[in-house]
């Protein structure tokens, strides 16, 4: 490897702590991929430019091609595992309205997507369409045009912050 | 189709949710580039830095001494050729390349670092020598050879006639009536030249492939391609070995658009597999690789000239198109032919002339985009008709109905049209666009008619058999790019059994189980593999019945089926589930359910070289029509698109849901082409913009507001009347686009992309 200077460190990963070797110069994409086999992260251009490996650190979308490991140690990290964590289980409201919405297509950029999407709606901000559009603008798809996803997003974000005790309402 | 109505239907026309959609929403569907295997190395490749040149020399013996690597390939070791019906393009560089980015050579090592960091340590002499970069200069006998062996090359001839000694390698020709009595008989003349532009289809997922050939000389590639068997027997041909020593394996796909139809890295990560003594080899595309040497949308020039009488009618066509292949044939003379015959629309005229000229240049090579050369036609002949409709003052819509293809027409390849929803979908459009009210103030709009063919002859085949607790595997090779074919297919096997939904386990796209098909491609999937699934479903429908009528002693003709089970008309309780047949009875004489479905379009003919014409050279046509309005800002020359209304005729709607998905998606795809992508070349023919900072790709903000409208004339040979329809909606976008900036800012945009700088250069050109 190119850099052969590895810290073993804790990272806090979907809300498990689990340790790692990991080189000074490594990014989190790497790590999450290839030491954590979190595979949802996807890497469509290694160069910050499309979304695809969006991750929250902090609850702030990342972009994990270019964040170092090293300084997600000691903050939670999330990708789009931490969502539904059973296999079979349903899934989690936002996922459910990607779906109802038919707002994923080839599905690679989704995990990303969902990232952002997620960290728009915790931030509690009153969401518009301008805003969701805004809030993905780093998050590129070339499949859907956008118009579900921004859609599945006002529809998450009503659900999930708006009316409760609702998530049993479905089409 | 007709006397069916829908509710004798229950899973078909509804908008049931993808079946995939969980998969793919949780990050668990695996793509190619998900695929770890144990003991697998790592690919990185060298490249051409010249766009035409002689390779003098190439060492790679410092390359093979860095720790790590386990295999260095050339050209030399691999002396294969790919991609029918021209097989020109070698796994790497052989002697010459040919353009700038073309692999010369590839090198397989324990890690990624380690193989690119051994890959610089290449050495490669190159002997410069001339490019040419403009088609139309490639053309003239005086352009230096791009393919000067190009006799040598094993070619499917039935289907093209290349120029000889020139790099014109396929010379298409269309010939129907008289078209020099048509205009000697018209009262006026337009003509016009049309240029669409080279663009990246840039699906999100980079170009994936692990390949691993084992102690028998199996091979085995997990590869992110659209068309698994297209890609076996390719490889198959060009290695020299029968098609089932290659196995391919698709998993999901990360958006295709045409990119991943034929081979393209996959290639290289087979010829460093043969060499690495059985271990696997990865070769995943950085995003630089993909947008600068792997594949564009290409450029096209199309030259138009058209007769036409006072009333408005046609009576000649004369279409002279040139197709920039790039350095290698790809898909070149299919889309040559295909795409040239689409130059006169789907309107009536007497008397055409087509010649389509597919050249060599040395540039990036030109790959198939969704729509297959039609958005490049259309652009050309719709905004020739709204001059032609304008210059004679007449309505654009009104005027296009009026000469619209109809029902029982013949077409511009001798074929007569059936089932023909063109008239369908321009009056759906006009109705959303509200084309009988003016348009609101500052704004232009326009609409468009378009249609495209589906590529035939092409078969599909199915397995299908039943499990133990009565639920249905489907083993199909269509793949799954986002287009929603699992949730189609699943939908047409449930709907043809009478299965319920989540009883339908489809497995997908392993050449080693699934068995043929010609591609994912061409909006085939639906009406082909549809057909072949609709066959199967039938088949397990009737044995499922015959044995139902065993258990239950009536005859199969008092059963009826539905959500997985069998009951006797009209009496519930004598009923049994899918799981009681599926089990087989003691003293049967008969197996496991199973059942296989094959499908091959009727009577579709090929073409004769010398008039482009067949009695049925397509299954099905996608018809569409397409509306939008604008606005067009005169001191920046930005283009406002406020909305686009796309409407398809479908045949019969499968799924409303997974259709208006697929309008929206093609829409915006179309749009972003249209107004601002562009791969664009220095004078060196090197790609200056391979990333997404600077390839402008559209985003959330930047998509109009789109509608999607889907009508139904149904197909006599559709599954339950369906047509294909995925190209559909980026047909006609870019001629809608810049109908409506003449009809808003009285100018005439004849080149694209539609830039602000272009528009504002025309404005100037207007001012004098």
């Amino acid at each position: 490897m190119m850099l052969p200077d590895g810290r073993d460190v804790t990272l806090m990963v979907n809300g498990t702590a689990t340790e790692a070797s990991v080189p000074s110069g490594e990014f989190l994409l790497d790590t999450l991929r290839n030491r954590l086999g979190l595979l949802s992260v996807k890497e469509g251009c290694q160069s910050a430019a499309c979304g695809s490996c969006t991750v929250l650190v902090d609850g702030k979308p990342r972009l994990a091609c270019i964040t170092l490991t090293l300084d997600a140690v000691g903050v939670p990290a999330r990708t789009v595992e931490s969502l539904s964590t059973d296999l079979g289980a349903a899934m989690h409201p936002l996922q459910e309205a990607f779906a109802r919405n038919y707002a994923t297509q080839c599905g690679f950029c989704a995990p990303g997507m969902l990232m952002s999407a997620l960290a728009v709606i915790e931030s509690n901000t009153e969401l518009t369409e301008a805003s969701i559009r805004r809030a993905l603008s780093g998050n590129l798809c070339r499949c859907t045009g956008y118009v579900q996803i921004v859609r599945a997003i006002a529809d998450a974000s009503e659900r999930m912050n708006g009316c409760h005790d609702q998530g049993g309402a479905e089409e | 189709m007709t006397g069916i109505s829908d509710r004798d239907f229950s899973i078909i026309g509804r908008s049931v949710r993808q079946v995939d959609g969980a998969e793919k929403l949780t990050g668990t569907a695996v793509f190619a580039g998900d695929v770890y295997l144990h003991g697998m190395l790592f690919a990185a490749v060298l490249r051409s830095p010249i766009a035409h040149g002689l390779i003098q020399r190439i060492d790679v013996s410092r390359a093979e001494r860095v720790k790590g690597v386990k295999a260095v390939v050339t050209g030399n070791d691999c002396p294969f050729r790919y991609n029918p019906p021209l097989r020109d393009q070698p796994f790497l560089a052989i002697d010459r390349v040919r353009y700038v980015g073309e692999p010369v050579v590839a090198i397989a090592a324990e890690d990624e670092e380690t193989a690119r960091r051994a890959a610089l340590l290449v050495e490669v002499d190159y002997e410069e020598l001339p490019a040419v970069f403009d088609p139309l200069a490639a053309m003239s006998k005086e352009a230096p050879r791009i393919h000067p062996d190009f006799d040598n090359y094993v070619r499917d001839s039935r289907l093209f006639t290349p120029v000889p000694q020139s790099n014109i390698l396929s010379h298409f020709k269309l010939r129907k009536g008289n078209v020099d009595a048509g205009f000697a008989a018209a009262d006026r003349i337009f003509e016009g030249t049309y240029r669409s532009h080279a663009f990246n289809h840039a699906p999100l997922e980079p170009h994936a492939a692990v390949a691993q050939v084992d102690r028998t000389g199996q091979l085995t590639l997990w590869a992110s391609t659209q068309s698994p068997w297209f890609v076996a027997e390719d490889l198959a041909k060009a290695l020299g070995w029968p098609v089932h020593r290659v196995r391919v394996i698709s998993p999901y796909i990360g958006g295709g658009f045409g990119i991943k139809h034929g081979l393209k890295n996959e290639p290289i990560a087979v010829a460093l597999a043969l060499k690495a003594n059985g271990r696997p080899v990865r070769f995943v595309l950085s995003r630089e690789e993909v947008f600068s040497s792997t594949a564009v949308r290409g450029a096209v020039t199309v030259s138009l000239k058209t007769g036409v009488r006072e009333d408005g009618s046609i009576v000649a066509r004369k279409a002279e198109v040139v197709w920039d292949t790039g350095a290698y044939a790809d898909v070149g003379p299919l889309l040559c032919r295909n795409g040239s015959y689409s130059a006169t629309g789907p309107y009536r005229i007497e008397n055409q002339w087509i010649d389509g000229y597919c050249v060599y240049t040395n540039k990036i090579v030109s790959s198939a985009f969704r729509g297959y050369g039609v958005m490049e036609m259309a652009f050309a002949y719709e905004s020739h008709t709204d001059e032609i409709a304008r210059a004679l003052s007449l309505d654009t819509v009104e005027y296009r109905r009026r000469i619209l293809l109809r029902e029982g027409d013949e077409n511009a390849t001798g074929e007569v049209v059936r089932s023909i929803g063109l008239r369908e979908c321009l009056d759906a459009c006009a109705e959303a666009m509200d084309w009988d009210n003016p348009v609101p103030e500052g704004r232009g709009r326009a609409i468009v008619t378009t249609a495209k063919s589906s590529v035939a002859p092409s078969g599909s085949s199915c397995f299908m058999y039943m499990n133990d607790d009565g639920s249905l595997t489907l083993m199909s090779s269509t793949t799954e790019m986002g287009q929603g074919s699992r949730t189609v297919l699943s939908q047409i096997a449930a709907e043809s059994v009478g299965a319920r939904l989540e009883d339908i386990r489809l497995r997908a796209s392993d050449t080693a189980f699934t068995p043929p098909d010609r591609s994912t491609s061409s909006s085939r999937s639906t009406f082909n593999m549809g057909n072949a699934v609709f066959t199967a479903g039938q088949d397990v429908r009737k044995q499922i019945l015959s044995r139902a009528s065993a258990l239950l002693e009536v005859s199969p003709d008092e059963l009826e089926i539905c959500n997985s089970s069998v009951q006797v008309r009209g009496v519930p309780a004598a009923c049994c589930s899918f799981s009681d047949v599926a089990k087989v009875l003691p003293g049967a004489t008969s197996g496991p359910i199973t059942a296989h479905g094959s499908f091959v379009p009727k009577e579709t003919t090929s073409f004769d070289l010398e008039t482009g014409r067949g009695v049925r050279i397509t299954a099905f046509w996608l018809y569409s029509s397409q509306g939008v309005e604008v606005s067009v800002d005169g001191d920046t020359g930005e283009i406002t698109v406020h909305k686009i209304v796309s409407v398809h005729d479908t045949g019969r709607t499968l799924n409303p849901s997974a259709c208006a998905v697929q309008a929206e998606g093609g829409v915006a795809i179309a749009c972003s082409a249209a107004l601002t992508e562009e791969t664009i070349l220095d004078e060196h023919g090197r790609v200056v913009n391979p990333s997404f900072m600077d390839y402008e790709m559209a985003t959330a903000g930047d998509v109009p507001e789109i509608f999607p409208i889907m009508v139904e004339v149904p197909h006599a040979e559709g599954p339950y009347g369906a047509k294909g329809m995925g190209e559909g909606p980026t047909t006609g976008v870019a001629a809608a686009i810049a109908n409506a900036v003449a009809d808003a800012a009285d100018i005439r945009v004849r080149d694209l992309p539609l830039t602000p700088e272009r528009i504002l250069r025309s404005m100037q050109v207007l001012e004098g």
